[in-house]
């Protein structure tokens, strides 16, 4: 728990030294917030969304939590590699590596302080939703929880075997793009899939995005209990116990490669 | 205490080996010095031994501990000073980062709240314990580096370049800290291109040239590695470049070799390198004909740097 503080103290230090970053930071999630919110005003006003009716049937909050969720996609599939990159950048990844802490450690409480600043800025953000823009949301807390656990173990694999590509590669890797181009595209993050072509909505089936997105919005706007979202969480857990040995065995592969060629430091 | 066998390592990029068939054995209380010019392999035998480039060849063991099989082991051991000022985190204190690092080579919070203030008063660092790292200066980096290698009190100390850099006062409080070290019996490899440094510090020197480590020996050995003296002309005043070249001209004539006649423009002393087969009083009058008035003259057995010269060639 020590080294989890020490990780945390250092986030901490770190962000807070940078004030006008963290206010912009802020600042810009309050600004995307507030054109989802018009926006959302002036589509609704005499309208109504049958599609969104499993959800609650609110546009705004639909599109609230969409917003959100490609957040934290991004920071599962991106926090790896950011990490290792901004250590080899800073110069202090040999320093970590060299510590006789194990690699899947540090490579965990690396990417748990990213995963902590973009709860937070969620957390600020469905806060303004609700009491602010007065958006009704029908939150079952447990039930959203397990699902945002579940979505990001599970995302966090895949990001390790970028983060692990990276490393060896020291090039961009082609997982964090597609995976996020398909999510915003095929998993309902701005219309529900119905509205796809039917071939296409064969492509948002086999994308884990859809049905955590679909848990999700059960969760936050419909009230949904674990029981009514069981068959997502299941599949969310039986993908995190394929992707997360895997994207541990594939980094710890890049990192041994790096170690044979020298290029451990090398960005 | 460090021993390597056979180490061998080739970069990608690279067509001959950068590391080719090391063997080397330090034992508990020297300090063995690792010279070469840049680019022989200095840092990257220093990265091989610290475990962050796996050899393609032969075993590197560290207190009996294999840095590959015993790998955790064998870092808990080591304490390492890399060359790069950049090993820290910029935005948190030298105490904050020696906590951090502290904390991940496993020593607690209660030991760290004492080992901390310990490490920063023998570097020197005490006032500046929470002055922010990228307020450092490059003397400050250093020490901090040091004191960031002896927080786990390893027993070897692998130290790419320590003192480079650092102003005097600096690297006389770093060499201190290294002598006691040597005191309590650690092991210590350093790489240093400052011969006057690895003169005062080292118990052997290693020197790598092009990746072998072409001569291994105490210090007053390596100096035997050139068989001349030098003879050391000093002027009332500076010389100009054609007198200085007039100079050498007539000084090889009457040489049965080549002289190697070292000057520093401006400074009035030059240095002469001789087999001791010569006339003196026949020099000395002919650089006194041609150069300012002489004040003094001496011969003095070669530095460490002429060999380094020698060697490096």
């Amino acid at each position: 728990m020590f080294k989890l503080y020490l990780f945390l103290k250092r986030f901490i230090v770190t962000m807070v030294s940078y004030k006008t970053a963290l206010v912009l930071g802020i600042l810009s999630g309050f600004i995307g917030l507030l054109q989802f919110s018009f926006m959302g005003k002036f589509l609704t006003d005499g309208n109504s969304f049958p599609a969104l009716e499993q959800y609650g049937g609110n546009l705004l909050s639909y599109l609230i939590i969409g917003t959100a969720f490609t957040s934290f996609l991004g920071v599962s599939l991106s926090s790896f590699q950011g990490t290792i990159r901004a250590e080899q950048q800073m110069g202090t990844l040999e320093f970590l590596l060299m510590s006789n802490t194990r690699l899947e450690l540090i490579l965990s409480y690396s990417g748990l302080m990213n995963f902590l600043q973009a709860l937070l800025n969620v957390a600020i953000l469905l806060i303004v939703v609700i009491f602010v823009f007065d958006i009704p949301m029908e939150v079952n807390i447990p039930a959203a929880a397990l699902t945002m656990l579940l979505t990001i173990i599970s995302l966090s694999g895949i990001g390790m075997m970028s983060a692990g590509i990276i490393i060896m590669t020291k090039v961009g890797d082609p997982i964090t793009w597609i995976f996020t181009t398909l999510t915003g595209l095929f998993s309902g993050v701005l219309f529900p899939v119905e509205y796809l072509p039917p071939q296409l909505q064969a492509i948002s089936m086999v994308l884990p995005t859809t049905y955590a997105l679909d848990a999700l919005r059960r969760a936050l706007s419909n009230n949904a209990s674990m029981f009514e979202i069981a068959p997502q969480l299941l599949l969310l857990g039986g993908i995190a116990m394929v992707t997360v040995p895997l994207g541990f065995a594939i980094f710890k592969m890049g990192y041994n490669r790096a170690r044979k060629v020298g290029s451990l430091a090398q960005y | 205490m460090l021993s390597l066998k056979n180490i061998k390592f080739q970069y990608q990029s690279k067509k001959s080996f950068t590391i080719y068939s090391i063997c080397l054995d330090i034992p508990p209380g020297e300090i063995f010095s690792l010279l070469g010019p840049n680019g022989a392999g200095k840092t990257t035998l220093i990265r091989i031994l610290s475990g962050l480039i796996i050899p393609q060849g032969g075993k590197v063991s560290i207190c009996g501990f294999d840095s590959i099989e015993n790998e955790y082991d064998a870092r808990r051991s080591l304490g390492l000073v890399l060359g790069d000022e950049r090993t820290f985190y910029f935005r948190l204190s030298g105490a904050q980062n020696l906590e951090f690092f502290g904390g991940l080579y496993g020593l607690n919070r209660g030991f760290l709240k004492k080992r901390i203030p310990e490490l920063l008063e023998m570097v020197g660092l005490r006032d500046d314990a929470k002055l922010q790292y990228m307020r450092y200066s490059t003397g400050m980096k250093k020490r901090l580096a040091l004191a960031r290698a002896l927080l786990h009190d390893p027993p070897v100390f692998l130290l790419d370049e320590p003192n480079s850099g650092v102003d005097p006062r600096s690297a006389r409080s770093i060499r201190e800290i290294i002598f006691d070290l040597k005191g309590r019996g650690k092991t210590i490899l350093l790489t240093t291109h400052d011969m006057s440094e690895a003169d005062k510090m080292a118990d052997r020197i290693g020197f790598l040239r092009e990746g072998r480590l072409i001569k291994i020996g105490p210090v007053s050995e390596f100096k035997k590695v050139i068989k001349r003296n030098k003879l050391e002309v000093e002027f009332a005043g500076a010389c100009d470049v054609a007198t200085l070249g007039r100079i050498n001209h007539l000084v090889q004539r009457l040489m049965d070799f080549a002289p190697f006649l070292s000057v520093a423009y401006h400074h009035p002393v030059i240095e002469i390198m001789h087999n001791g087969k010569f006339n003196l009083s026949q020099i000395l009058k002919v650089v006194a004909d041609e150069g300012p008035p002489i004040v003094r003259t001496s011969t003095v057995e070669p530095s460490l740097e002429d060999v380094f010269l020698k060697l490096a060639e």
